[in-house]
């Protein structure tokens, strides 16, 4: 039996040409030249494509697709599949050691054995802001990941006292919130902002302590 | 049965599923906020109004004979997986975190026997405030116990 639920497909799909700005004011890093970009742009673009007509739970408006002609390792399977392809054709811009850590963790938490049957699958889309947010910011410290409960993947990273979690949403949307201790006052901060004002918004926080920037 | 708000200085338990579980050298260390958070009406469930727990000093024995025996009752009711964790907190710890926020957490004994007779409630959790859920994350449930250590 399928059953699918009212779900708004999105209405670009993500692109990576130089010419054209990443985010707003944002362009492809010099080093993915035009035709490294043009790649990048064209895989990225299949894969969404393919992602769009696959078996997958895909959260477009917080209201899940749901189809359930699979079984649930199955299911798991495919998006696991998924957002390893999608990873992989970007490898070069990754470095080797942190992919593998990367699909470590993703077999780890994507794993049929310790998902629970109504849990939701990952979402492509969701990943594909994951991906943006490496490609951005270049993080050197591996987060721990998670799945929310509408599909999105969760990133978090502790030190100390201090944590930063992230809800990456498709359409290069970030959720995140953080307790920061500075002398010892514990402060608070959450918001939900575009992917290219990110590190402007954490900067006051000195996120380097999550993600140990790289160059 | 009637429900009785549970000492400030007792503990609750809240299950915690993999997927929700914050990990350091693949070590359950913490939970991501949205572990606390009320969950939306589906299809084949209503919407959360409070958050589900039990209350730990309702069992007899130390530390680890309550982890063992809130484990085996929240098994009862729940499908509890190996990577699944419980998540701990001090009850005046949940309070202050929610007056901090200004919202009154209330931590009630809300037995439902025979399955759940340590079954505790949450309430006065809003959804839409992200720092109280992630101050509920970071400093309430300050401990985080995955379940198959637990024996």
């Amino acid at each position: 039996m399928i059953t699918e639920f009212h779900y708004h497909r999105r209405d670009k799909i993500s692109a990576l040409d130089p010419e054209r700005p990443l985010f707003s004011g944002i362009y492809v890093p010099s080093r993915a030249d035009s035709s490294t970009a043009r790649d990048l742009s064209s895989t990225l673009e299949g894969m969404l494509r393919w992602a769009d007509t696959t078996v997958l739970s895909r959260v477009g408006s917080g209201q899940p697709r749901v189809q359930t002609s699979k079984p649930l390792p199955e299911r798991l399977y495919d998006a696991l599949a998924t957002v390893k392809v999608m990873t992989s054709k970007i490898s070069m811009h990754l470095d080797r050691n942190w992919r593998s850590r990367l699909f470590r963790r993703l077999d780890e938490l994507l794993n049929p054995e310790e998902w629970h049957e109504d849990d939701p699958i990952l979402s492509a889309s969701s990943f594909e802001t994951y991906l943006r947010f490496v490609l951005l910011v270049r993080p050197t410290r591996d987060a721990s990941l998670g799945v929310s409960n509408t599909g999105n993947l969760l990133a978090g990273w502790i030190d100390g006292r201090n944590r930063l979690t992230m809800e990456l949403q498709p359409g290069d949307m970030v959720r995140w919130v953080l307790v920061r201790y500075v002398d010892d006052e514990r402060e608070t901060a959450a918001a939900q902002i575009g992917l290219t004002r990110l590190m402007q918004v954490l900067a006051p926080y000195q996120p380097e302590c999550w993600l140990s920037l790289g160059d | 049965l009637a429900t009785n708000p549970i000492d400030d200085k007792h503990h609750v338990a809240r299950h915690v599923r993999a997927r929700l579980v914050l990990r350091q050298n693949g070590k359950a260390v913490a939970c991501f906020p949205q572990a606390f958070e009320l969950r939306p009406a589906t299809p084949t469930r209503e919407a959360e109004t409070y958050l589900s727990a039990s209350w730990f000093e309702f069992f007899d024995g130390d530390w680890e004979a309550r982890l063992k025996a809130t484990l085996a009752e929240i098994s009862g009711y729940l499908s509890v997986k190996p990577k699944d964790a419980l998540a701990i907190a001090n009850v005046g710890n949940i309070k202050e975190v929610g007056a901090n926020r200004g919202a009154k957490l209330r931590v009630l004994h809300e037995p439902d026997p025979p399955l759940m007779p340590a079954y505790a409630a949450i309430r006065g959790v809003r959804s839409d405030d992200a720092e109280l859920i992630e101050l509920l994350a970071a400093e309430a449930f300050a401990e985080t116990v995955e379940v198959s250590s637990i024996k």
